[in-house]
């Protein structure tokens, strides 16, 4: 059967009609807010809000809040192997915003969590490695100082691993690490290779807890070198075709995915979501599949899409509720 | 004076520093070119633009990862800069038109920009590079400022998407629509989105933005003529 589960995190703001950055700041309203939009729309497994600036400000990271409330990291801690030295691990209770999310993940745990699965975010090891570095220079390093991306790299997984070691303790049920930086636009398969799937290999062998590798935009040349980093899961954007996924991961590992974010739930109707939630499910069949959007739901998406994709979901799914609601065992039966 | 065939050489020479995404190299052999009295317009023209070409169409095969381009990008940018102090006067080549280039408000993700800006110098274009997090109304003032044929919107995030929009908006409001080509880009941004505001020309990356760019360009002058 079929879960329905959009990554939803700031769009559950149109619903709680609470503060972008009051949530991100405060793991009780974070919680509140969340739930607010499982009760209303009755997915079958929430998350915390998506930030991806987390971690690289809990290490020093320079932080500017947008007026709507989204924050960005503008100036990475590290330029060089002397300022790698500087850096410690951050306390994931004591350090930024980390206990917020710490704190969201127990409160969502403690009231839902019986019922459906919990999940949380954790910003993948090149990616965090860009947000120390900035993206441009990380990148360029990968060919005039490939050993210096491999530190980054290497301190960024660590981070990782003990932010989600944290996460864990906290309650949820499962972890999805974002990836975007990795994506195969930005990464040739050999790049990837060198400096991604080693890394995310490491929080598998680490954690031992359902992991879901989300990577944004095309990804269809990485995925099997995805699939080999041992994840539960992986998470594909709407830029990919699942016929092709399919075809190359077979039941292997569960999908997630992959209602075009912007396109149709943005920018579309009801019955535009309806369309492509049949489609998605057509090509994916029931087993080891979790409907989801392609990447986070969009701030500004229309609630009734929302509810079209999980109404049309259900029901082409065939999703009966109270035994299937635990997207956590489906990522582990595949 | 070099000889014909020195002048194709170091031409050569340029272009595959440029695909062998050599900065160093780059600059080494411009240098050895104003020695030798090669004309550095031909230099950009022959050499850079031919090398940066390359770049283009084996990043379209996806057979040159980003990593690169933005090396090679970052190579041009150098070698430009060396090379326009010998542009003797009057021998400049005439821009194929001016780009205002900005990320917008909100938005502080230049990745994108950074690499266009360079590609955009070697097509022909001039480019006037804002900054990130700018506002509409700067933007508009900028490219009013230096009588700019196209503004060039780049927008990371679905959030600030909408600035891209508003930019329009304000154009229309002002009068000014008219006057200028609109192109937007950057992840979250798709040809649905560009219909939907008005823009007029989307690219999925900044290789086909620079085609965008000179198709834009070509109905602009159709449209005065």
């Amino acid at each position: 059967m079929v879960p329905v589960v959009p990554l939803i995190g700031m769009h559950s703001t149109t619903l709680s009609r609470m503060d972008i950055w009051s949530c991100l700041s405060n793991g009780e309203k974070m919680a509140k807010s969340q739930i607010i939009a499982l009760n209303t729309y009755g997915m079958d497994g929430i998350f915390t809000f998506m930030d991806l600036t987390v971690e690289a400000e809990a290490l020093g990271a320079k932080l500017e809040v947008s007026k709507e409330g989204i924050p960005m990291i503008r100036g990475g801690p590290v330029q060089s192997t002397s300022d790698l030295k500087k850096l410690k691990l951050p306390d994931p209770h004591k350090d930024g915003r980390l206990p917020v999310f710490l704190e969201a993940t127990t409160i969502m745990a403690d009231q839902v969590g019986s019922e459906l699965s919990v999940g949380a975010f954790i910003t993948g090891p090149f990616t965090l490695a860009s947000h120390i570095m900035n993206p441009d220079r990380l990148l360029s390093e990968i060919v005039l100082d490939p050993f210096l991306v491999h530190k980054v790299v290497e301190f960024a997984t660590e981070v990782t691993v003990t932010y989600a070691k944290a996460l864990k303790e906290s309650g949820a049920h499962m972890l999805a690490i974002l990836e975007p930086m990795a994506t195969q636009q930005i990464l040739s398969t050999e790049m990837f290779r060198e400096f991604a799937s080693p890394y995310i290999q490491k929080i598998v062998r680490g954690l031992k807890h359902p992991l879901i590798l989300h990577i944004c935009g095309n990804t269809i040349s990485l995925i099997e070198q995805m699939m080999q980093t041992g994840v539960n899961a992986l998470s594909v954007d709407s830029k990919v075709d699942l016929l092709h996924i399919k075809k190359i991961v077979g039941d292997q590992v569960c999908i997630l995915g992959n209602i075009d974010p912007v396109n149709v739930l943005l920018l579309g109707k009801p019955t535009d979501v309806e369309e492509e939630v049949k489609k998605c499910i057509q090509k994916m069949g029931r087993k080891a599949y979790i409907l989801s959007s392609g990447c986070e739901v969009p701030l500004g998406t229309p609630t009734e899409n929302i509810e079209a994709m999980i109404k049309s979901g259900h029901s082409y799914g065939k999703c009966i509720k109270t035994c299937y609601r635990n997207t956590t065992s489906h990522l582990q039966a595949s | 004076m070099p000889t014909k065939e020195e002048k194709t050489e170091i031409f050569e020479c340029l272009a595959k520093a440029i695909v062998d995404h050599d900065p160093d190299e780059t600059l080494k052999i411009s240098r050895e070119g104003i020695k030798q009295g090669v004309d550095p317009v031909e230099m950009i023209q022959k050499g850079l633009s031919t090398g940066m070409k390359r770049v283009s169409e084996l990043f379209e095969r996806a057979e040159y990862p980003l990593p690169f381009v933005l090396l090679a990008a970052k190579a041009m940018t150098l070698a430009i800069d060396q090379l326009k102090p010998h542009i003797l006067k009057g021998r400049a080549p005439k821009p194929i038109g001016k780009i205002v280039l900005s990320v917008v408000k909100g938005d502080i993700h230049e990745l994108g920009a950074k690499i266009l800006k360079p590609l955009l110098e070697t097509a022909g274009f001039e480019v006037h590079y804002v900054g990130v997090d700018v506002p509409a109304e700067t933007i508009i003032e900028e490219a009013e400022r230096l009588e700019a044929d196209i503004i060039a919107l780049s927008a990371f995030m679905v959030t600030t998407m909408i600035e891209q929009d508003l930019l329009i908006r304000a154009l229309k409001k002002k009068g000014l629509r008219e006057k200028y080509k609109v192109m937007v880009g950057g992840g979250p941004v798709s040809d649905l989105w560009c219909e939907k505001i008005g823009a007029d020309g989307y690219a999925p990356d900044a290789i086909s933005a620079v085609e965008k760019a000179k198709e834009l360009m070509k109905q602009k002058r159709a449209s005065v003529e």
